[in-house]
C-alpha cells in the first residue's frame, strides 16, 4: 500500500558543506494495508526524518514514495495531510491552544474538503464531535466549548488522535506521541491509540522510544540506525521478542550500544 | 479599576483649568501650528507680537500637530469648539480647522498664515474676496524674481534644477511658477521630487547628472531638514543655490529674495486685530509681505568660486560677509 | 461643561472613525499574527481615492466602497510579496506603504485638476494634499442633515454615520470569521504548522486575511478624509501606533483575550475611543504637544504592564489566603 523506494536524504548543518548528516540512507520499505508498524532506534537514527518525508514536511534528495502506486513525493504537505493523519510528540503542536475544542475538531473534520462560506460549526457537527469524544472515556464530550490550552497533555493528545483519525486517513503517523506524558497518562493514551487503530483498521506507523510498547503494540517492528533499517520483525517473530533481545540485536547490527535513555525507558 | 481612576482624575483637573479660563472680556485665541520648525515658529511669534502691540486682552491656547494628521484632527476639534478666533499655521492646520469648524457647527473665524496659495489648497475660492469666514496671509515667495537672480550672477547658466518634497503642496505650486519663470528667462528647467529625506541624495545626483548649472530650492520644510545633503552635493558640483527663503542662506544658499516669517505672522496678527475691532472677514482679503529684501551670502558664494557682480551687490538690501 | 462635552464628543467622533483602523490592524496583528506596516500607506490611499471620487461626483457611499476595494488590492500585494516571494512580512508591508505614497499623490493631483482644470494643471503631478469645500456632499451629509433638522449639533450626524459603518463591519466580520473560511484563517494565524497539517492552504489564507485587513484600514482612511474634507498623503503617519495602542488599551481594560471573537472586535472599538479620550485629556492638560509623545509612551508601558499587575495581585491574594488557612 505504501512503497518507499531507495529514499535518501542528507542534511547540511549550518550551511557548512563539511558538516553533513546522512539522515536517510537509501532506505526501502514496503508497508501493507492494515500494518501497524512500530519503529525504534537511537536518537539520530532517522526515525522522525522518515516520518517527515512520508508526511511531506521535507523533500528527499532521491527516491520515491508510492502510495497505492502513486508517487507522492512531489505533493505538498498540506495536500498530503488530506489523507495522512499525524500526531506529534508535543501536545501543543497537534492542536491550536487558543481555539476551542470544537473549533479544532472542525479543522480536522474539514480536512480535504472544499472551504466555502458556510457556517463552520453547525449543530449536527457538534453532535458528531460529542459522539467521537465519548468513547475515549475522559469526559471530554462536555468540554467542546473550552480552549484547548485548558486541557492536560494527555487530554490534548487524545483529542489530537481523534482528530488525526477522524476522516479515515489512509495512513496514520505517530511520532513518539506519548513521550511527553507521564507514565499513567501515557498508558491511557496508548490504549486509546490501540483501540482506534484496531477499530478502523488503520495503516499506522508509530515511532517510539519505549521498547516495551514497540513490542506490545502493532504487528510489525522495525529498528533503525544511521538512516537504515537494520531489523524488521513481524507477527509471530515480533510477538516473541523481548527487550533484552532487541538490545542485543542492536549491538550486533551496529557495533554500537544503545544509549541508556532508550534502555531505561521501559 | 486603575484606568478609570486615572481618567476621572484627569477629567477633574481639566474641569478646574476650564473654570479658571472662563472670563467674558478675554478673547480666547487658538493657534494650531502644523510642525515645530523655524519659519512657522517665527510666524507664530509675529502674530502674537501684533496682538500685544494692539493691547488685545487675549488668552492663548497653542497646539502643535507634530506633522501628524491625527493630531491635526483632534487639535482642530478642540480649538474650534472653544475659541473666539483661531489661527492655522501652514496649510494642513488651516484645512483641519476649516473642516473641524464645519463639524462642530461653529462660526469661529479662521485665520491662516504660511500658506502659499490658499486657492490652490482649497481653503477659499477667491483670496481677494473671502466668503467663507476664512482669511490670512500667503507666504508665496517671489519665485519669478528669485529665478531671475540666476541671470544676474554673472555665470553661464543655461539649465537650472529644482528639488522639493512632493508631500508639500506649496512646493508643487512653486515648481509651476519656477517653470514659468525659467521659460521667461530662457533657461532650461528640470526638477526632481522626493517623499522622504533619505531620498534627497539620490534626487540630487539625478539633477547633477542632468547637467544643471544652478539649483533652486523652494520654501519646503522637509527640504530644509535635509539641506545639508543638498548643500554637500551642490558644493561637490560647484553649483550656486538660489533659495526660496532666508533660513536657507545660513544653510548654504548664495542668494534669495526673502520673506520674513515673523513679518508675515505680524501682518496676520494685524488682520486679526482689525477683525476684533469690528471689520468683517469679507473685508479682509489675503495679504502678502510687501518687503522682500534681496540678500546675498558672500561666504557661500566664495565657497563655490563665485564673486558677485558689482551691480548685484549694489542692488542688495543685505550682504552677509563674515 | 462645554469642555467636558467637547472632550467626550471629539473622542467619540475620531474614535469611531479610527475604530475601523483599529479593527483592520487587529486582523493583521492579532488574528494573522503579522506585523503589517502597509496600513500607514493604505490609510491615506483610501482617503485619496475617496476625495478624487467625490470631486468627480461619485456618490460618497460608492467612493467609500472603491476605497475599500483599493485597500484590498494593496493587501493582496502585501500578501503575495510575503507568501509567494517569501519577503519577510515587515518588508512586504513597507514596500506596499512606499508604493501607496506616490499613488496617493497622483490621485491628489488628479483631484486638484478636476476641481479647476484651467487653473490647476496638475493631472499626472504628485500633489501632497488637496482640500475640498467642507459643505461638499460626503457620507456624513445624510445624518448631519437629519440632526440639523432636529436642532442637534451636526457632529452627532458624523458620530452616528461612523457608528453604523463600524457596526456593519463588525457584524460582517463576526459572521465571516465563523464560517469555514473564517475559521481556517484564524487557525492559520494561530498555528501555521498545525493548519497545514489539516490540509489548509495557509498561503491563500494569509493573503485573504491581509486583503480584508487593508480594505478595512482604507475604509477608515476614507472616512477620515471625508471628515477632514482633505486628502493628505502624510495622514498615514502614526496610524499604526494609534491602531496598536487602541488594541492594547481595549485588551487591558476589558481583558478580552479570553473571550470570543465578537467581544474582541467590540473591545478594539472601545479601546479606540478610550485612546482618543486619553489623548484628548492629555492635550488639554499639557502645555506643549511635544510632551504628548511622552504621554503615549508612558501609556503604552502602563497598558503592557497591566497583565503583570494582575498576576502579582492574584498571587498576593493567594499567599494571603494560604497564610490564613495555615493560621486557622
Amino acid at each position: 500500500m505504501l512503497d518507499i523506494i531507495n529514499l535518501d536524504k542528507t542534511f547540511v548543518l549550518d550551511g557548512q558543506e563539511s558538516s553533513k548528516k546522512h539522515a536517510i540512507d537509501h532506505l526501502s520499505l514496503r508497508i501493507e494495508e492494515g500494518d501497524f508498524i512500530t519503529i525504534i532506534g537511537s536518537n539520530g537514527s532517522g526515525k522522525s526524518t522518515l516520518l517527515n518525508l512520508i508526511a511531506g514536511s521535507i523533500e528527499p534528495d532521491e527516491g520515491q514514495i508510492l502510495l497505492d502506486n502513486e508517487n507522492i513525493v512531489t505533493l505538498k504537505n498540506h495536500r498530503r495531510s488530506r489523507f495522512i493523519g499525524r500526531v506529534f510528540q508535543d501536545p501543543m503542536l497537534g492542536t491550536i491552544g487558543d481555539m476551542m475544542v470544537e473549533e479544532n475538531m472542525f479543522l480536522a473534520n474539514h480536512r480535504g474538503k472544499n472551504t466555502g462560506l458556510a457556517w463552520g460549526l453547525k449543530k449536527k457537527q457538534r453532535e458528531a464531535f460529542r459522539n467521537m469524544l465519548e468513547p475515549l472515556g475522559l469526559g471530554l464530550e462536555t468540554r467542546l466549548g473550552e480552549r484547548m490550552k485548558n486541557l492536560s497533555g494527555g487530554q490534548r493528545q487524545s483529542i489530537t488522535l481523534t482528530m488525526a483519525t477522524m476522516n479515515s486517513p489512509r495512513l496514520l503517523l505517530l511520532d513518539e506521541h506519548t513521550a511527553a506524558l507521564d507514565p499513567e497518562t501515557a498508558k491511557i493514551v496508548m490504549q486509546i491509540t490501540d483501540d482506534i487503530v484496531k477499530k478502523a483498521h488503520l495503516t499506522t506507523i508509530m515511532v517510539t522510544h519505549n521498547m516495551r510498547d514497540a513490542i506490545r503494540y502493532g504487528n510489525r517492528l522495525i529498528m533503525m540506525a544511521d538512516g537504515k533499517i537494520i531489523f524488521d520483525a513481524r507477527d509471530e517473530e515480533k510477538a516473541q521478542l523481548t527487550v533484552e533481545e532487541l538490545i542485543k540485536k542492536f549491538s550486533e547490527k551496529t557495533g554500537d550500544v544503545l544509549p541508556d535513555t532508550v534502555i531505561l525507558n521501559k | 479599576m486603575k484606568v478609570k481612576r486615572l481618567l476621572l482624575a484627569a477629567l477633574a483637573a481639566t474641569s478646574m483649568v476650564a473654570v479658571t479660563a472662563c472670563d467674558g472680556d478675554v478673547v480666547q485665541i487658538g493657534i494650531l501650528k502644523f510642525v515645530n520648525i523655524a519659519p512657522l515658529n517665527d510666524a507664530e511669534d509675529g502674530f502674537v507680537s501684533a496682538l500685544d502691540a494692539a493691547g488685545v486682552n487675549y488668552k492663548l491656547t497653542k497646539k502643535d500637530a507634530n506633522a501628524e494628521g491625527a493630531l491635526v484632527a483632534s487639535s482642530s476639534l478642540t480649538l474650534v469648539g472653544e475659541c473666539d478666533l483661531v489661527l492655522g499655521i501652514a496649510t494642513p492646520s488651516a484645512s483641519g480647522l476649516i473642516s473641524a469648524r464645519e463639524t462642530k457647527g461653529s462660526d469661529v473665524p479662521i485665520f491662516f498664515t504660511a500658506v502659499t496659495d490658499p486657492e490652490f489648497s482649497g481653503l477659499m475660492t477667491d483670496d481677494q474676496a473671502p466668503d467663507n469666514n476664512v482669511t490670512g496671509t500667503s507666504d508665496m515667495n517671489p519665485v519669478r524674481e528669485q529665478v531671475e537672480l540666476f541671470t544676474k550672477l554673472g555665470l553661464e547658466i543655461d539649465k537650472i534644477g529644482m528639488i522639493y518634497c512632493s508631500n508639500e503642496t506649496n512646493s508643487v505650486i512653486q515648481k509651476d511658477l519656477a517653470q514659468a519663470a525659467a521659460d521667461e528667462f530662457d533657461l532650461d528647467f528640470v526638477y526632481e521630487t522626493f517623499t522622504e529625506t533619505n531620498q534627497v541624495a539620490a534626487a540630487m545626483d539625478t539633477l547633477i547628472e542632468a547637467g544643471i548649472d544652478g539649483l533652486y530650492t523652494p520654501t519646503d520644510s522637509t527640504l530644509v531638514s535635509a539641506y545639508s545633503t543638498v548643500k554637500a552635493k551642490a558644493d561637490a558640483a560647484n553649483l550656486p543655490i538660489i533659495a526660496g527663503e532666508e533660513a536657507c542662506l545660513e544653510l548654504g544658499a548664495v542668494a534669495t529674495l526673502s520673506i520674513n516669517y515673523f513679518d508675515l505672522g505680524r501682518i496676520t496678527g494685524e488682520m486679526a486685530v482689525e477683525f476684533l475691532s469690528g471689520k468683517s472677514i469679507s473685508e479682509l482679503p489675503v495679504r502678502r509681505v510687501e518687503d522682500m529684501p534681496l540678500i546675498l551670502h558672500v561666504d557661500n558664494a566664495e565657497g563655490i568660486g563665485l564673486t558677485f557682480p558689482a551691480e548685484l551687490l549694489a542692488e542688495a538690501d543685505e550682504v552677509i560677509d563674515n | 461643561m462645554r469642555i467636558v462635552y467637547n472632550i467626550f464628543t471629539n473622542s467619540l467622533n475620531l474614535g469611531l472613525i479610527y475604530a475601523l483602523l483599529g479593527i483592520g490592524v487587529y486582523i493583521a496583528y492579532r488574528v494573522l499574527d503579522i506585523a503589517d506596516l502597509g496600513a500607514e500607506g493604505v490609510f491615506p490611499l483610501g482617503g485619496a481615492i475617496t476625495i478624487l471620487m467625490i470631486v468627480l461626483g461619485v456618490p460618497p457611499a460608492l467612493a467609500v466602497f472603491l476605497a475599500f476595494i483599493a485597500g484590498g488590492i494593496m493587501g493582496l500585494l502585501t500578501g503575495v510579496l510575503h507568501t509567494k516571494l517569501k519577503i519577510p512580512s515587515l518588508l512586504a508591508g513597507i514596500i506596499t506603504m512606499v508604493i501607496c505614497t506616490p499613488l496617493s499623490q497622483l490621485l491628489n493631483g488628479a483631484a486638484n485638476h478636476a476641481i479647476n482644470p484651467e487653473r490647476f494643471d496638475t493631472l499626472g503631478e504628485f500633489v501632497g494634499s488637496v482640500s475640498i469645500d467642507p459643505k461638499t456632499n460626503t457620507l456624513f451629509t445624510f445624518f448631519r442633515g437629519i440632526f440639523k433638522g432636529w436642532t442637534i449639533p451636526e457632529e452627532w450626524g458624523i458620530i452616528v454615520t461612523s457608528l453604523l459603518a463600524v457596526a456593519m463591519i463588525v457584524g460582517l466580520l463576526y459572521w465571516f470569521f465563523g464560517t469555514e473560511l473564517g475559521i481556517t484563517i484564524r487557525a492559520t494565524g494561530k498555528n501555521k504548522v498545525m493548519s497545514r497539517a489539516q490540509g489548509i492552504n495557509t498561503d491563500s489564507r494569509v493573503i485573504l486575511g491581509l486583503v480584508i485587513s487593508n480594505a478595512i484600514v482604507a475604509m477608515s482612511g476614507s472616512l477620515f478624509s471625508q471628515f477632514m474634507v482633505t486628502s493628505n498623503s502624510t495622514f498615514g503617519q502614526g496610524t499604526i501606533v494609534i491602531g496598536l495602542a487602541s488594541i492594547l488599551l481595549g485588551e487591558a481594560v476589558f481583558f478580552f483575550k479570553k473571550s470570543n471573537f465578537a467581544v474582541s472586535l467590540l473591545g478594539v472599538v472601545v479601546g479606540t475611543f478610550a485612546y482618543q479620550l486619553v489623548i484628548n485629556l492629555a492635550m488639554r492638560v499639557l502645555e506643549d504637544n511635544g510632551y504628548l509623545k511622552l504621554v503615549q509612551a508612558v501609556l503604552f508601558i502602563l497598558i503592557l504592564c497591566i497583565p503583570l499587575f494582575k498576576k502579582n495581585y492574584a498571587n498576593l491574594k493567594k499567599k494571603m489566603k494560604a497564610r490564613r488557612n495555615a493560621n486557622a
